[in-house]
């Protein structure tokens, strides 16, 4: 019995989709953008491994090779993402979401 | 591949724009760039790949693209020269070919992993041209928020493509037929990602912020390119999947979407709010196209998209040139146009008639387009509500007419420089040539 | 087996958990890089080598070391952030509740048919991944470095806007 065999698919399905919610969760409750970025990075990293799990079940490397863009595509957004709060920390010393306006997200 | 290779060095040249010699050389080159890479369609269609297909969708969608963009350019180098002094803003120039380039990756992939990368390269450079006015708080404030709503956005549509992806075993749409249901829930999660970057209901909350806090310059390039991009992505998308999947959803969304955004719109006093709430209107005309998918969708959606975007580009460009006349983007700050520059005005007035539907301006045909295909659905309930919203729609969009030809706040005339000139007479000739000319659209597909 | 992968989705679940319901934001992070190596693990269960040194290096490592950098130079580890409205925390819950609900039965609904594949037990080590990478998906990886180049020139961008407000 390989590991595989003995783990059922569905495992993994739900794992990354608690792991998924919590992240969700996260970017609605917390007010710091620092905190919900790094919900939004969990996010991310649910998906990918649900995407490794399955590229394990069917045997496609071509899953592991999308999550190998999706880290890059991850590192990009995360530099624009922390560069943007400094802007505007320099302006308001507070990257609060509640003090920026009318931000719903 | 050589559209994007082409656009990649233009980006490149813009981002060296500040040490370059020859620098009155930059603007032409770009506008060949352009040209050139709108060319290499030809040489290299149609083109199947396990990751790209480079086929009339993409020809057509990235032409209107490249159009857009090119008008952009001309007129952020204008509001370059503008400024007495200043340097046209190279870093902006190179980031919105950069942009480009993955507006024309999104309406050419074959492959999921494509149009997640499409979507992203589209939308990074956008997070920071919204921002791109770091002295203005609304600004930064509409870059924080695009980013964070987009990067959620884009979280759920990668969800999508893993649950697709767990269903199916592939990341090719037509590939395989979802029959599981973990399969069809990974569709709409796509679907709910790209429709964020259309502006769709429920997921619309980022436009009127966006729009109203970004630099007008952008807000009409952006507003025009992301919808364009989204819709051909949509079209990509929904033609390779059986309709009992997503059909009701995306009825839903689309009703939503129209009725939403026309009921807010008739409330605002900014015009660039205003604007923002109608063209969430126009996404939810747009998706009825789907419902269902036929031999004309393509046609319609494309028509829609190019007119939709000739308005809105006009429509901003004329708002820009009055902010750069030092006036807040009311609608008050209309009042007295007529009298301070005749072709702005003229500009103005084709460009709003057009997205109200006024024959003989393309906009009328893309409704009407519209409202044919809702015919040919035999949805009675959905044909009236339809109706409803174009009424509505022309409501208020007519108070945006009357507002140039009334008494005005100041009279000293509207002064332009050279190339601001240029792409508001490339914009009326474009106008122009869409009245005389339709057919020239609507026979490509 | 078993066992293992259950220590390790419990490590995820509770260092996930962690991360959204500490009020500090350093516990955060340093729960969310628990999390990332807890993922780690996942890969090296599924014989995902690479991804699981890149996972550590790249995630674990740089990522997150940026986190941490941008917290201390802001030092927003001093105060805690304020919370949002109880009955708005609820909501949120609850709605995060009702997708997981909808997700964990669509799949006890349709579990995917996944058909093993007669093989050999594959690994994605560096020589499994590498020729693909450079070969099939040759173009969008090139296709990334539009990506850097943009996201590079507008991080440039943004940032020098302090400097300009400065000189003036």
């Amino acid at each position: 019995m390989t590991y595989l065999e003995t783990i059922p698919s569905e495992w993994y399905l739900i794992l990354s989709a608690i792991v998924f919610c919590i992240g969700l969760c996260g970017v609605l409750i917390r007010r710091n953008a620092m905190s919900v970025l790094m919900c939004i990075e969990m996010m991310l990293n649910a998906v990918m491994l649900l995407l490794v799990a399955f590229s394990g079940y069917y045997r496609d490397f071509s899953a592991q090779i999308a999550v190998f863009f999706i880290m890059i595509v991850a590192a990009a957004e995360v530099a624009v993402g922390l560069v943007i709060f400094s802007m505007m920390f320099k302006k308001t010393s507070s990257i609060d979401l509640d003090d920026w306006g009318h931000l719903k997200g | 591949m050589y559209s994007i290779i082409i656009l990649t060095v233009l980006g490149i040249i813009g981002m060296l724009g500040d040490m370059l010699p020859l620098k009155r050389l930059f603007l032409p080159v770009t506008l060949l760039g352009f040209a050139l890479a709108w060319l290499g369609y030809f040489f290299e269609f149609p083109m199947h790949t396990s990751l790209f297909s480079f086929d009339l969708i993409s020809m057509c969608f990235g032409g209107v693209m490249l159009v857009i963009t090119g008008i952009s350019v001309i007129t952020v180098y204008g509001y370059g020269s503008f400024k007495h002094g200043s340097e046209p803003p190279y870093t902006v120039l190179a980031l919105m070919i950069f942009a480009t380039a993955g507006g024309l990756l999104m309406v050419a992939w074959s492959h999921l992993m494509m149009l997640f990368l499409a979507i992203e390269i589209l939308s990074i450079p956008l997070y920071v041209l919204v921002g791109s006015q770091g002295d203005r708080k609304a600004s930064q404030e509409a870059s924080l928020k695009y980013f964070l709503l987009g990067a959620v956005a884009s979280c759920i549509f990668l969800f999508g493509m893993a649950l697709y992806y767990a269903g199916t075993g592939s990341f090719l749409l037509g590939a395989v037929h979802p029959h599981s249901l973990v399969g069809s829930a990974g569709v709409l999660l796509m679907i709910a990602g790209v429709c964020f970057k259309a502006g769709v209901v429920p997921f619309h909350s980022w436009v009127p912020d966006v729009y109203e806090g970004a630099p007008t310059v952008i807000t009409g390039w952006m507003a025009a390119l992301v919808k364009v991009a989204a819709f051909g992505a949509l079209t990509k998308m929904v033609g390779s999947l059986s309709y009992s999947v997503w059909g009701l959803e995306v009825m839903g969304m689309a009703v939503l979407t129209m009725t939403l955004g026309n009921v807010l719109a008739v409330q605002q006093g900014s015009l660039k709010r205003l604007l923002a709430y109608s063209g969430i209107a126009h996404a939810g005309y747009m998706l009825l196209v789907f419902l269902p998918v036929t031999e004309t969708s393509i046609t319609t959606v494309f028509f829609y998209g190019a007119s939709y975007a000739l308005g809105t580009l006009g429509v901003f460009t004329v708002i820009h040139i009055l902010e750069q006349s030092g006036l807040s983007a009311t609608v008050d700050a209309l009042r007295g146009l007529f009298k301070r520059n005749k072709t702005v005005t003229l500009l103005w007035c084709l460009s709003v008639l057009s997205l109200a539907g006024i024959p003989p301006l393309p906009g009328f045909f893309a409704k009407l387009l519209v409202l044919m295909h809702v015919v040919k659905a035999h949805h009675s309930g959905l044909l009236w509500v339809t109706f409803l919203n174009f009424l509505v729609g022309v409501y208020y969009y007519f108070r945006l007419i009357l507002y140039p030809f009334t008494g005005g706040l100041s009279e000293e005339s509207v002064v332009l420089s050279v190339w601001q000139k240029v792409g508001v007479v490339i914009l009326l000739i474009l106008t122009w040539g869409a009245v005389l000319f339709p057919e020239f659209l609507l026979s490509v597909f | 087996m078993v066992t293992l992968f259950l220590v390790l989705s419990l490590l995820t679940v509770l260092s996930a958990l962690c991360v959204v319901f500490t009020r500090n934001l350093i516990y955060s992070v340093l729960s969310l890089i628990v999390c990332f190596f807890a993922i780690a693990g996942h890969y090296v269960l599924l014989k995902a080598s690479f991804l699981a040194v890149i996972q550590v290096i790249v995630y674990a490592g740089a990522i997150m070391v940026l986190f941490l950098f941008m917290l201390m130079l802001m030092n927003l580890n001093k105060k805690a952030e304020a919370s949002k409205p109880f009955s708005l925390k609820v909501v949120a819950v609850g709605v995060c509740l009702l997708v997981l609900v909808a997700l964990v039965s669509i799949v006890f609904l349709s579990a995917p048919r996944v058909c093993f594949a007669p093989l050999a037990p594959v690994s994605g080590s560096v020589s499994a991944l590498g020729p693909l990478l450079f070969n099939e998906y040759a173009i969008p990886f090139e296709l990334t470095s539009i990506l850097f180049l943009s996201a590079v020139a507008g991080v440039v961008m943004i940032g020098s806007y302090g400097k300009k407000a400065k000189k003036q």
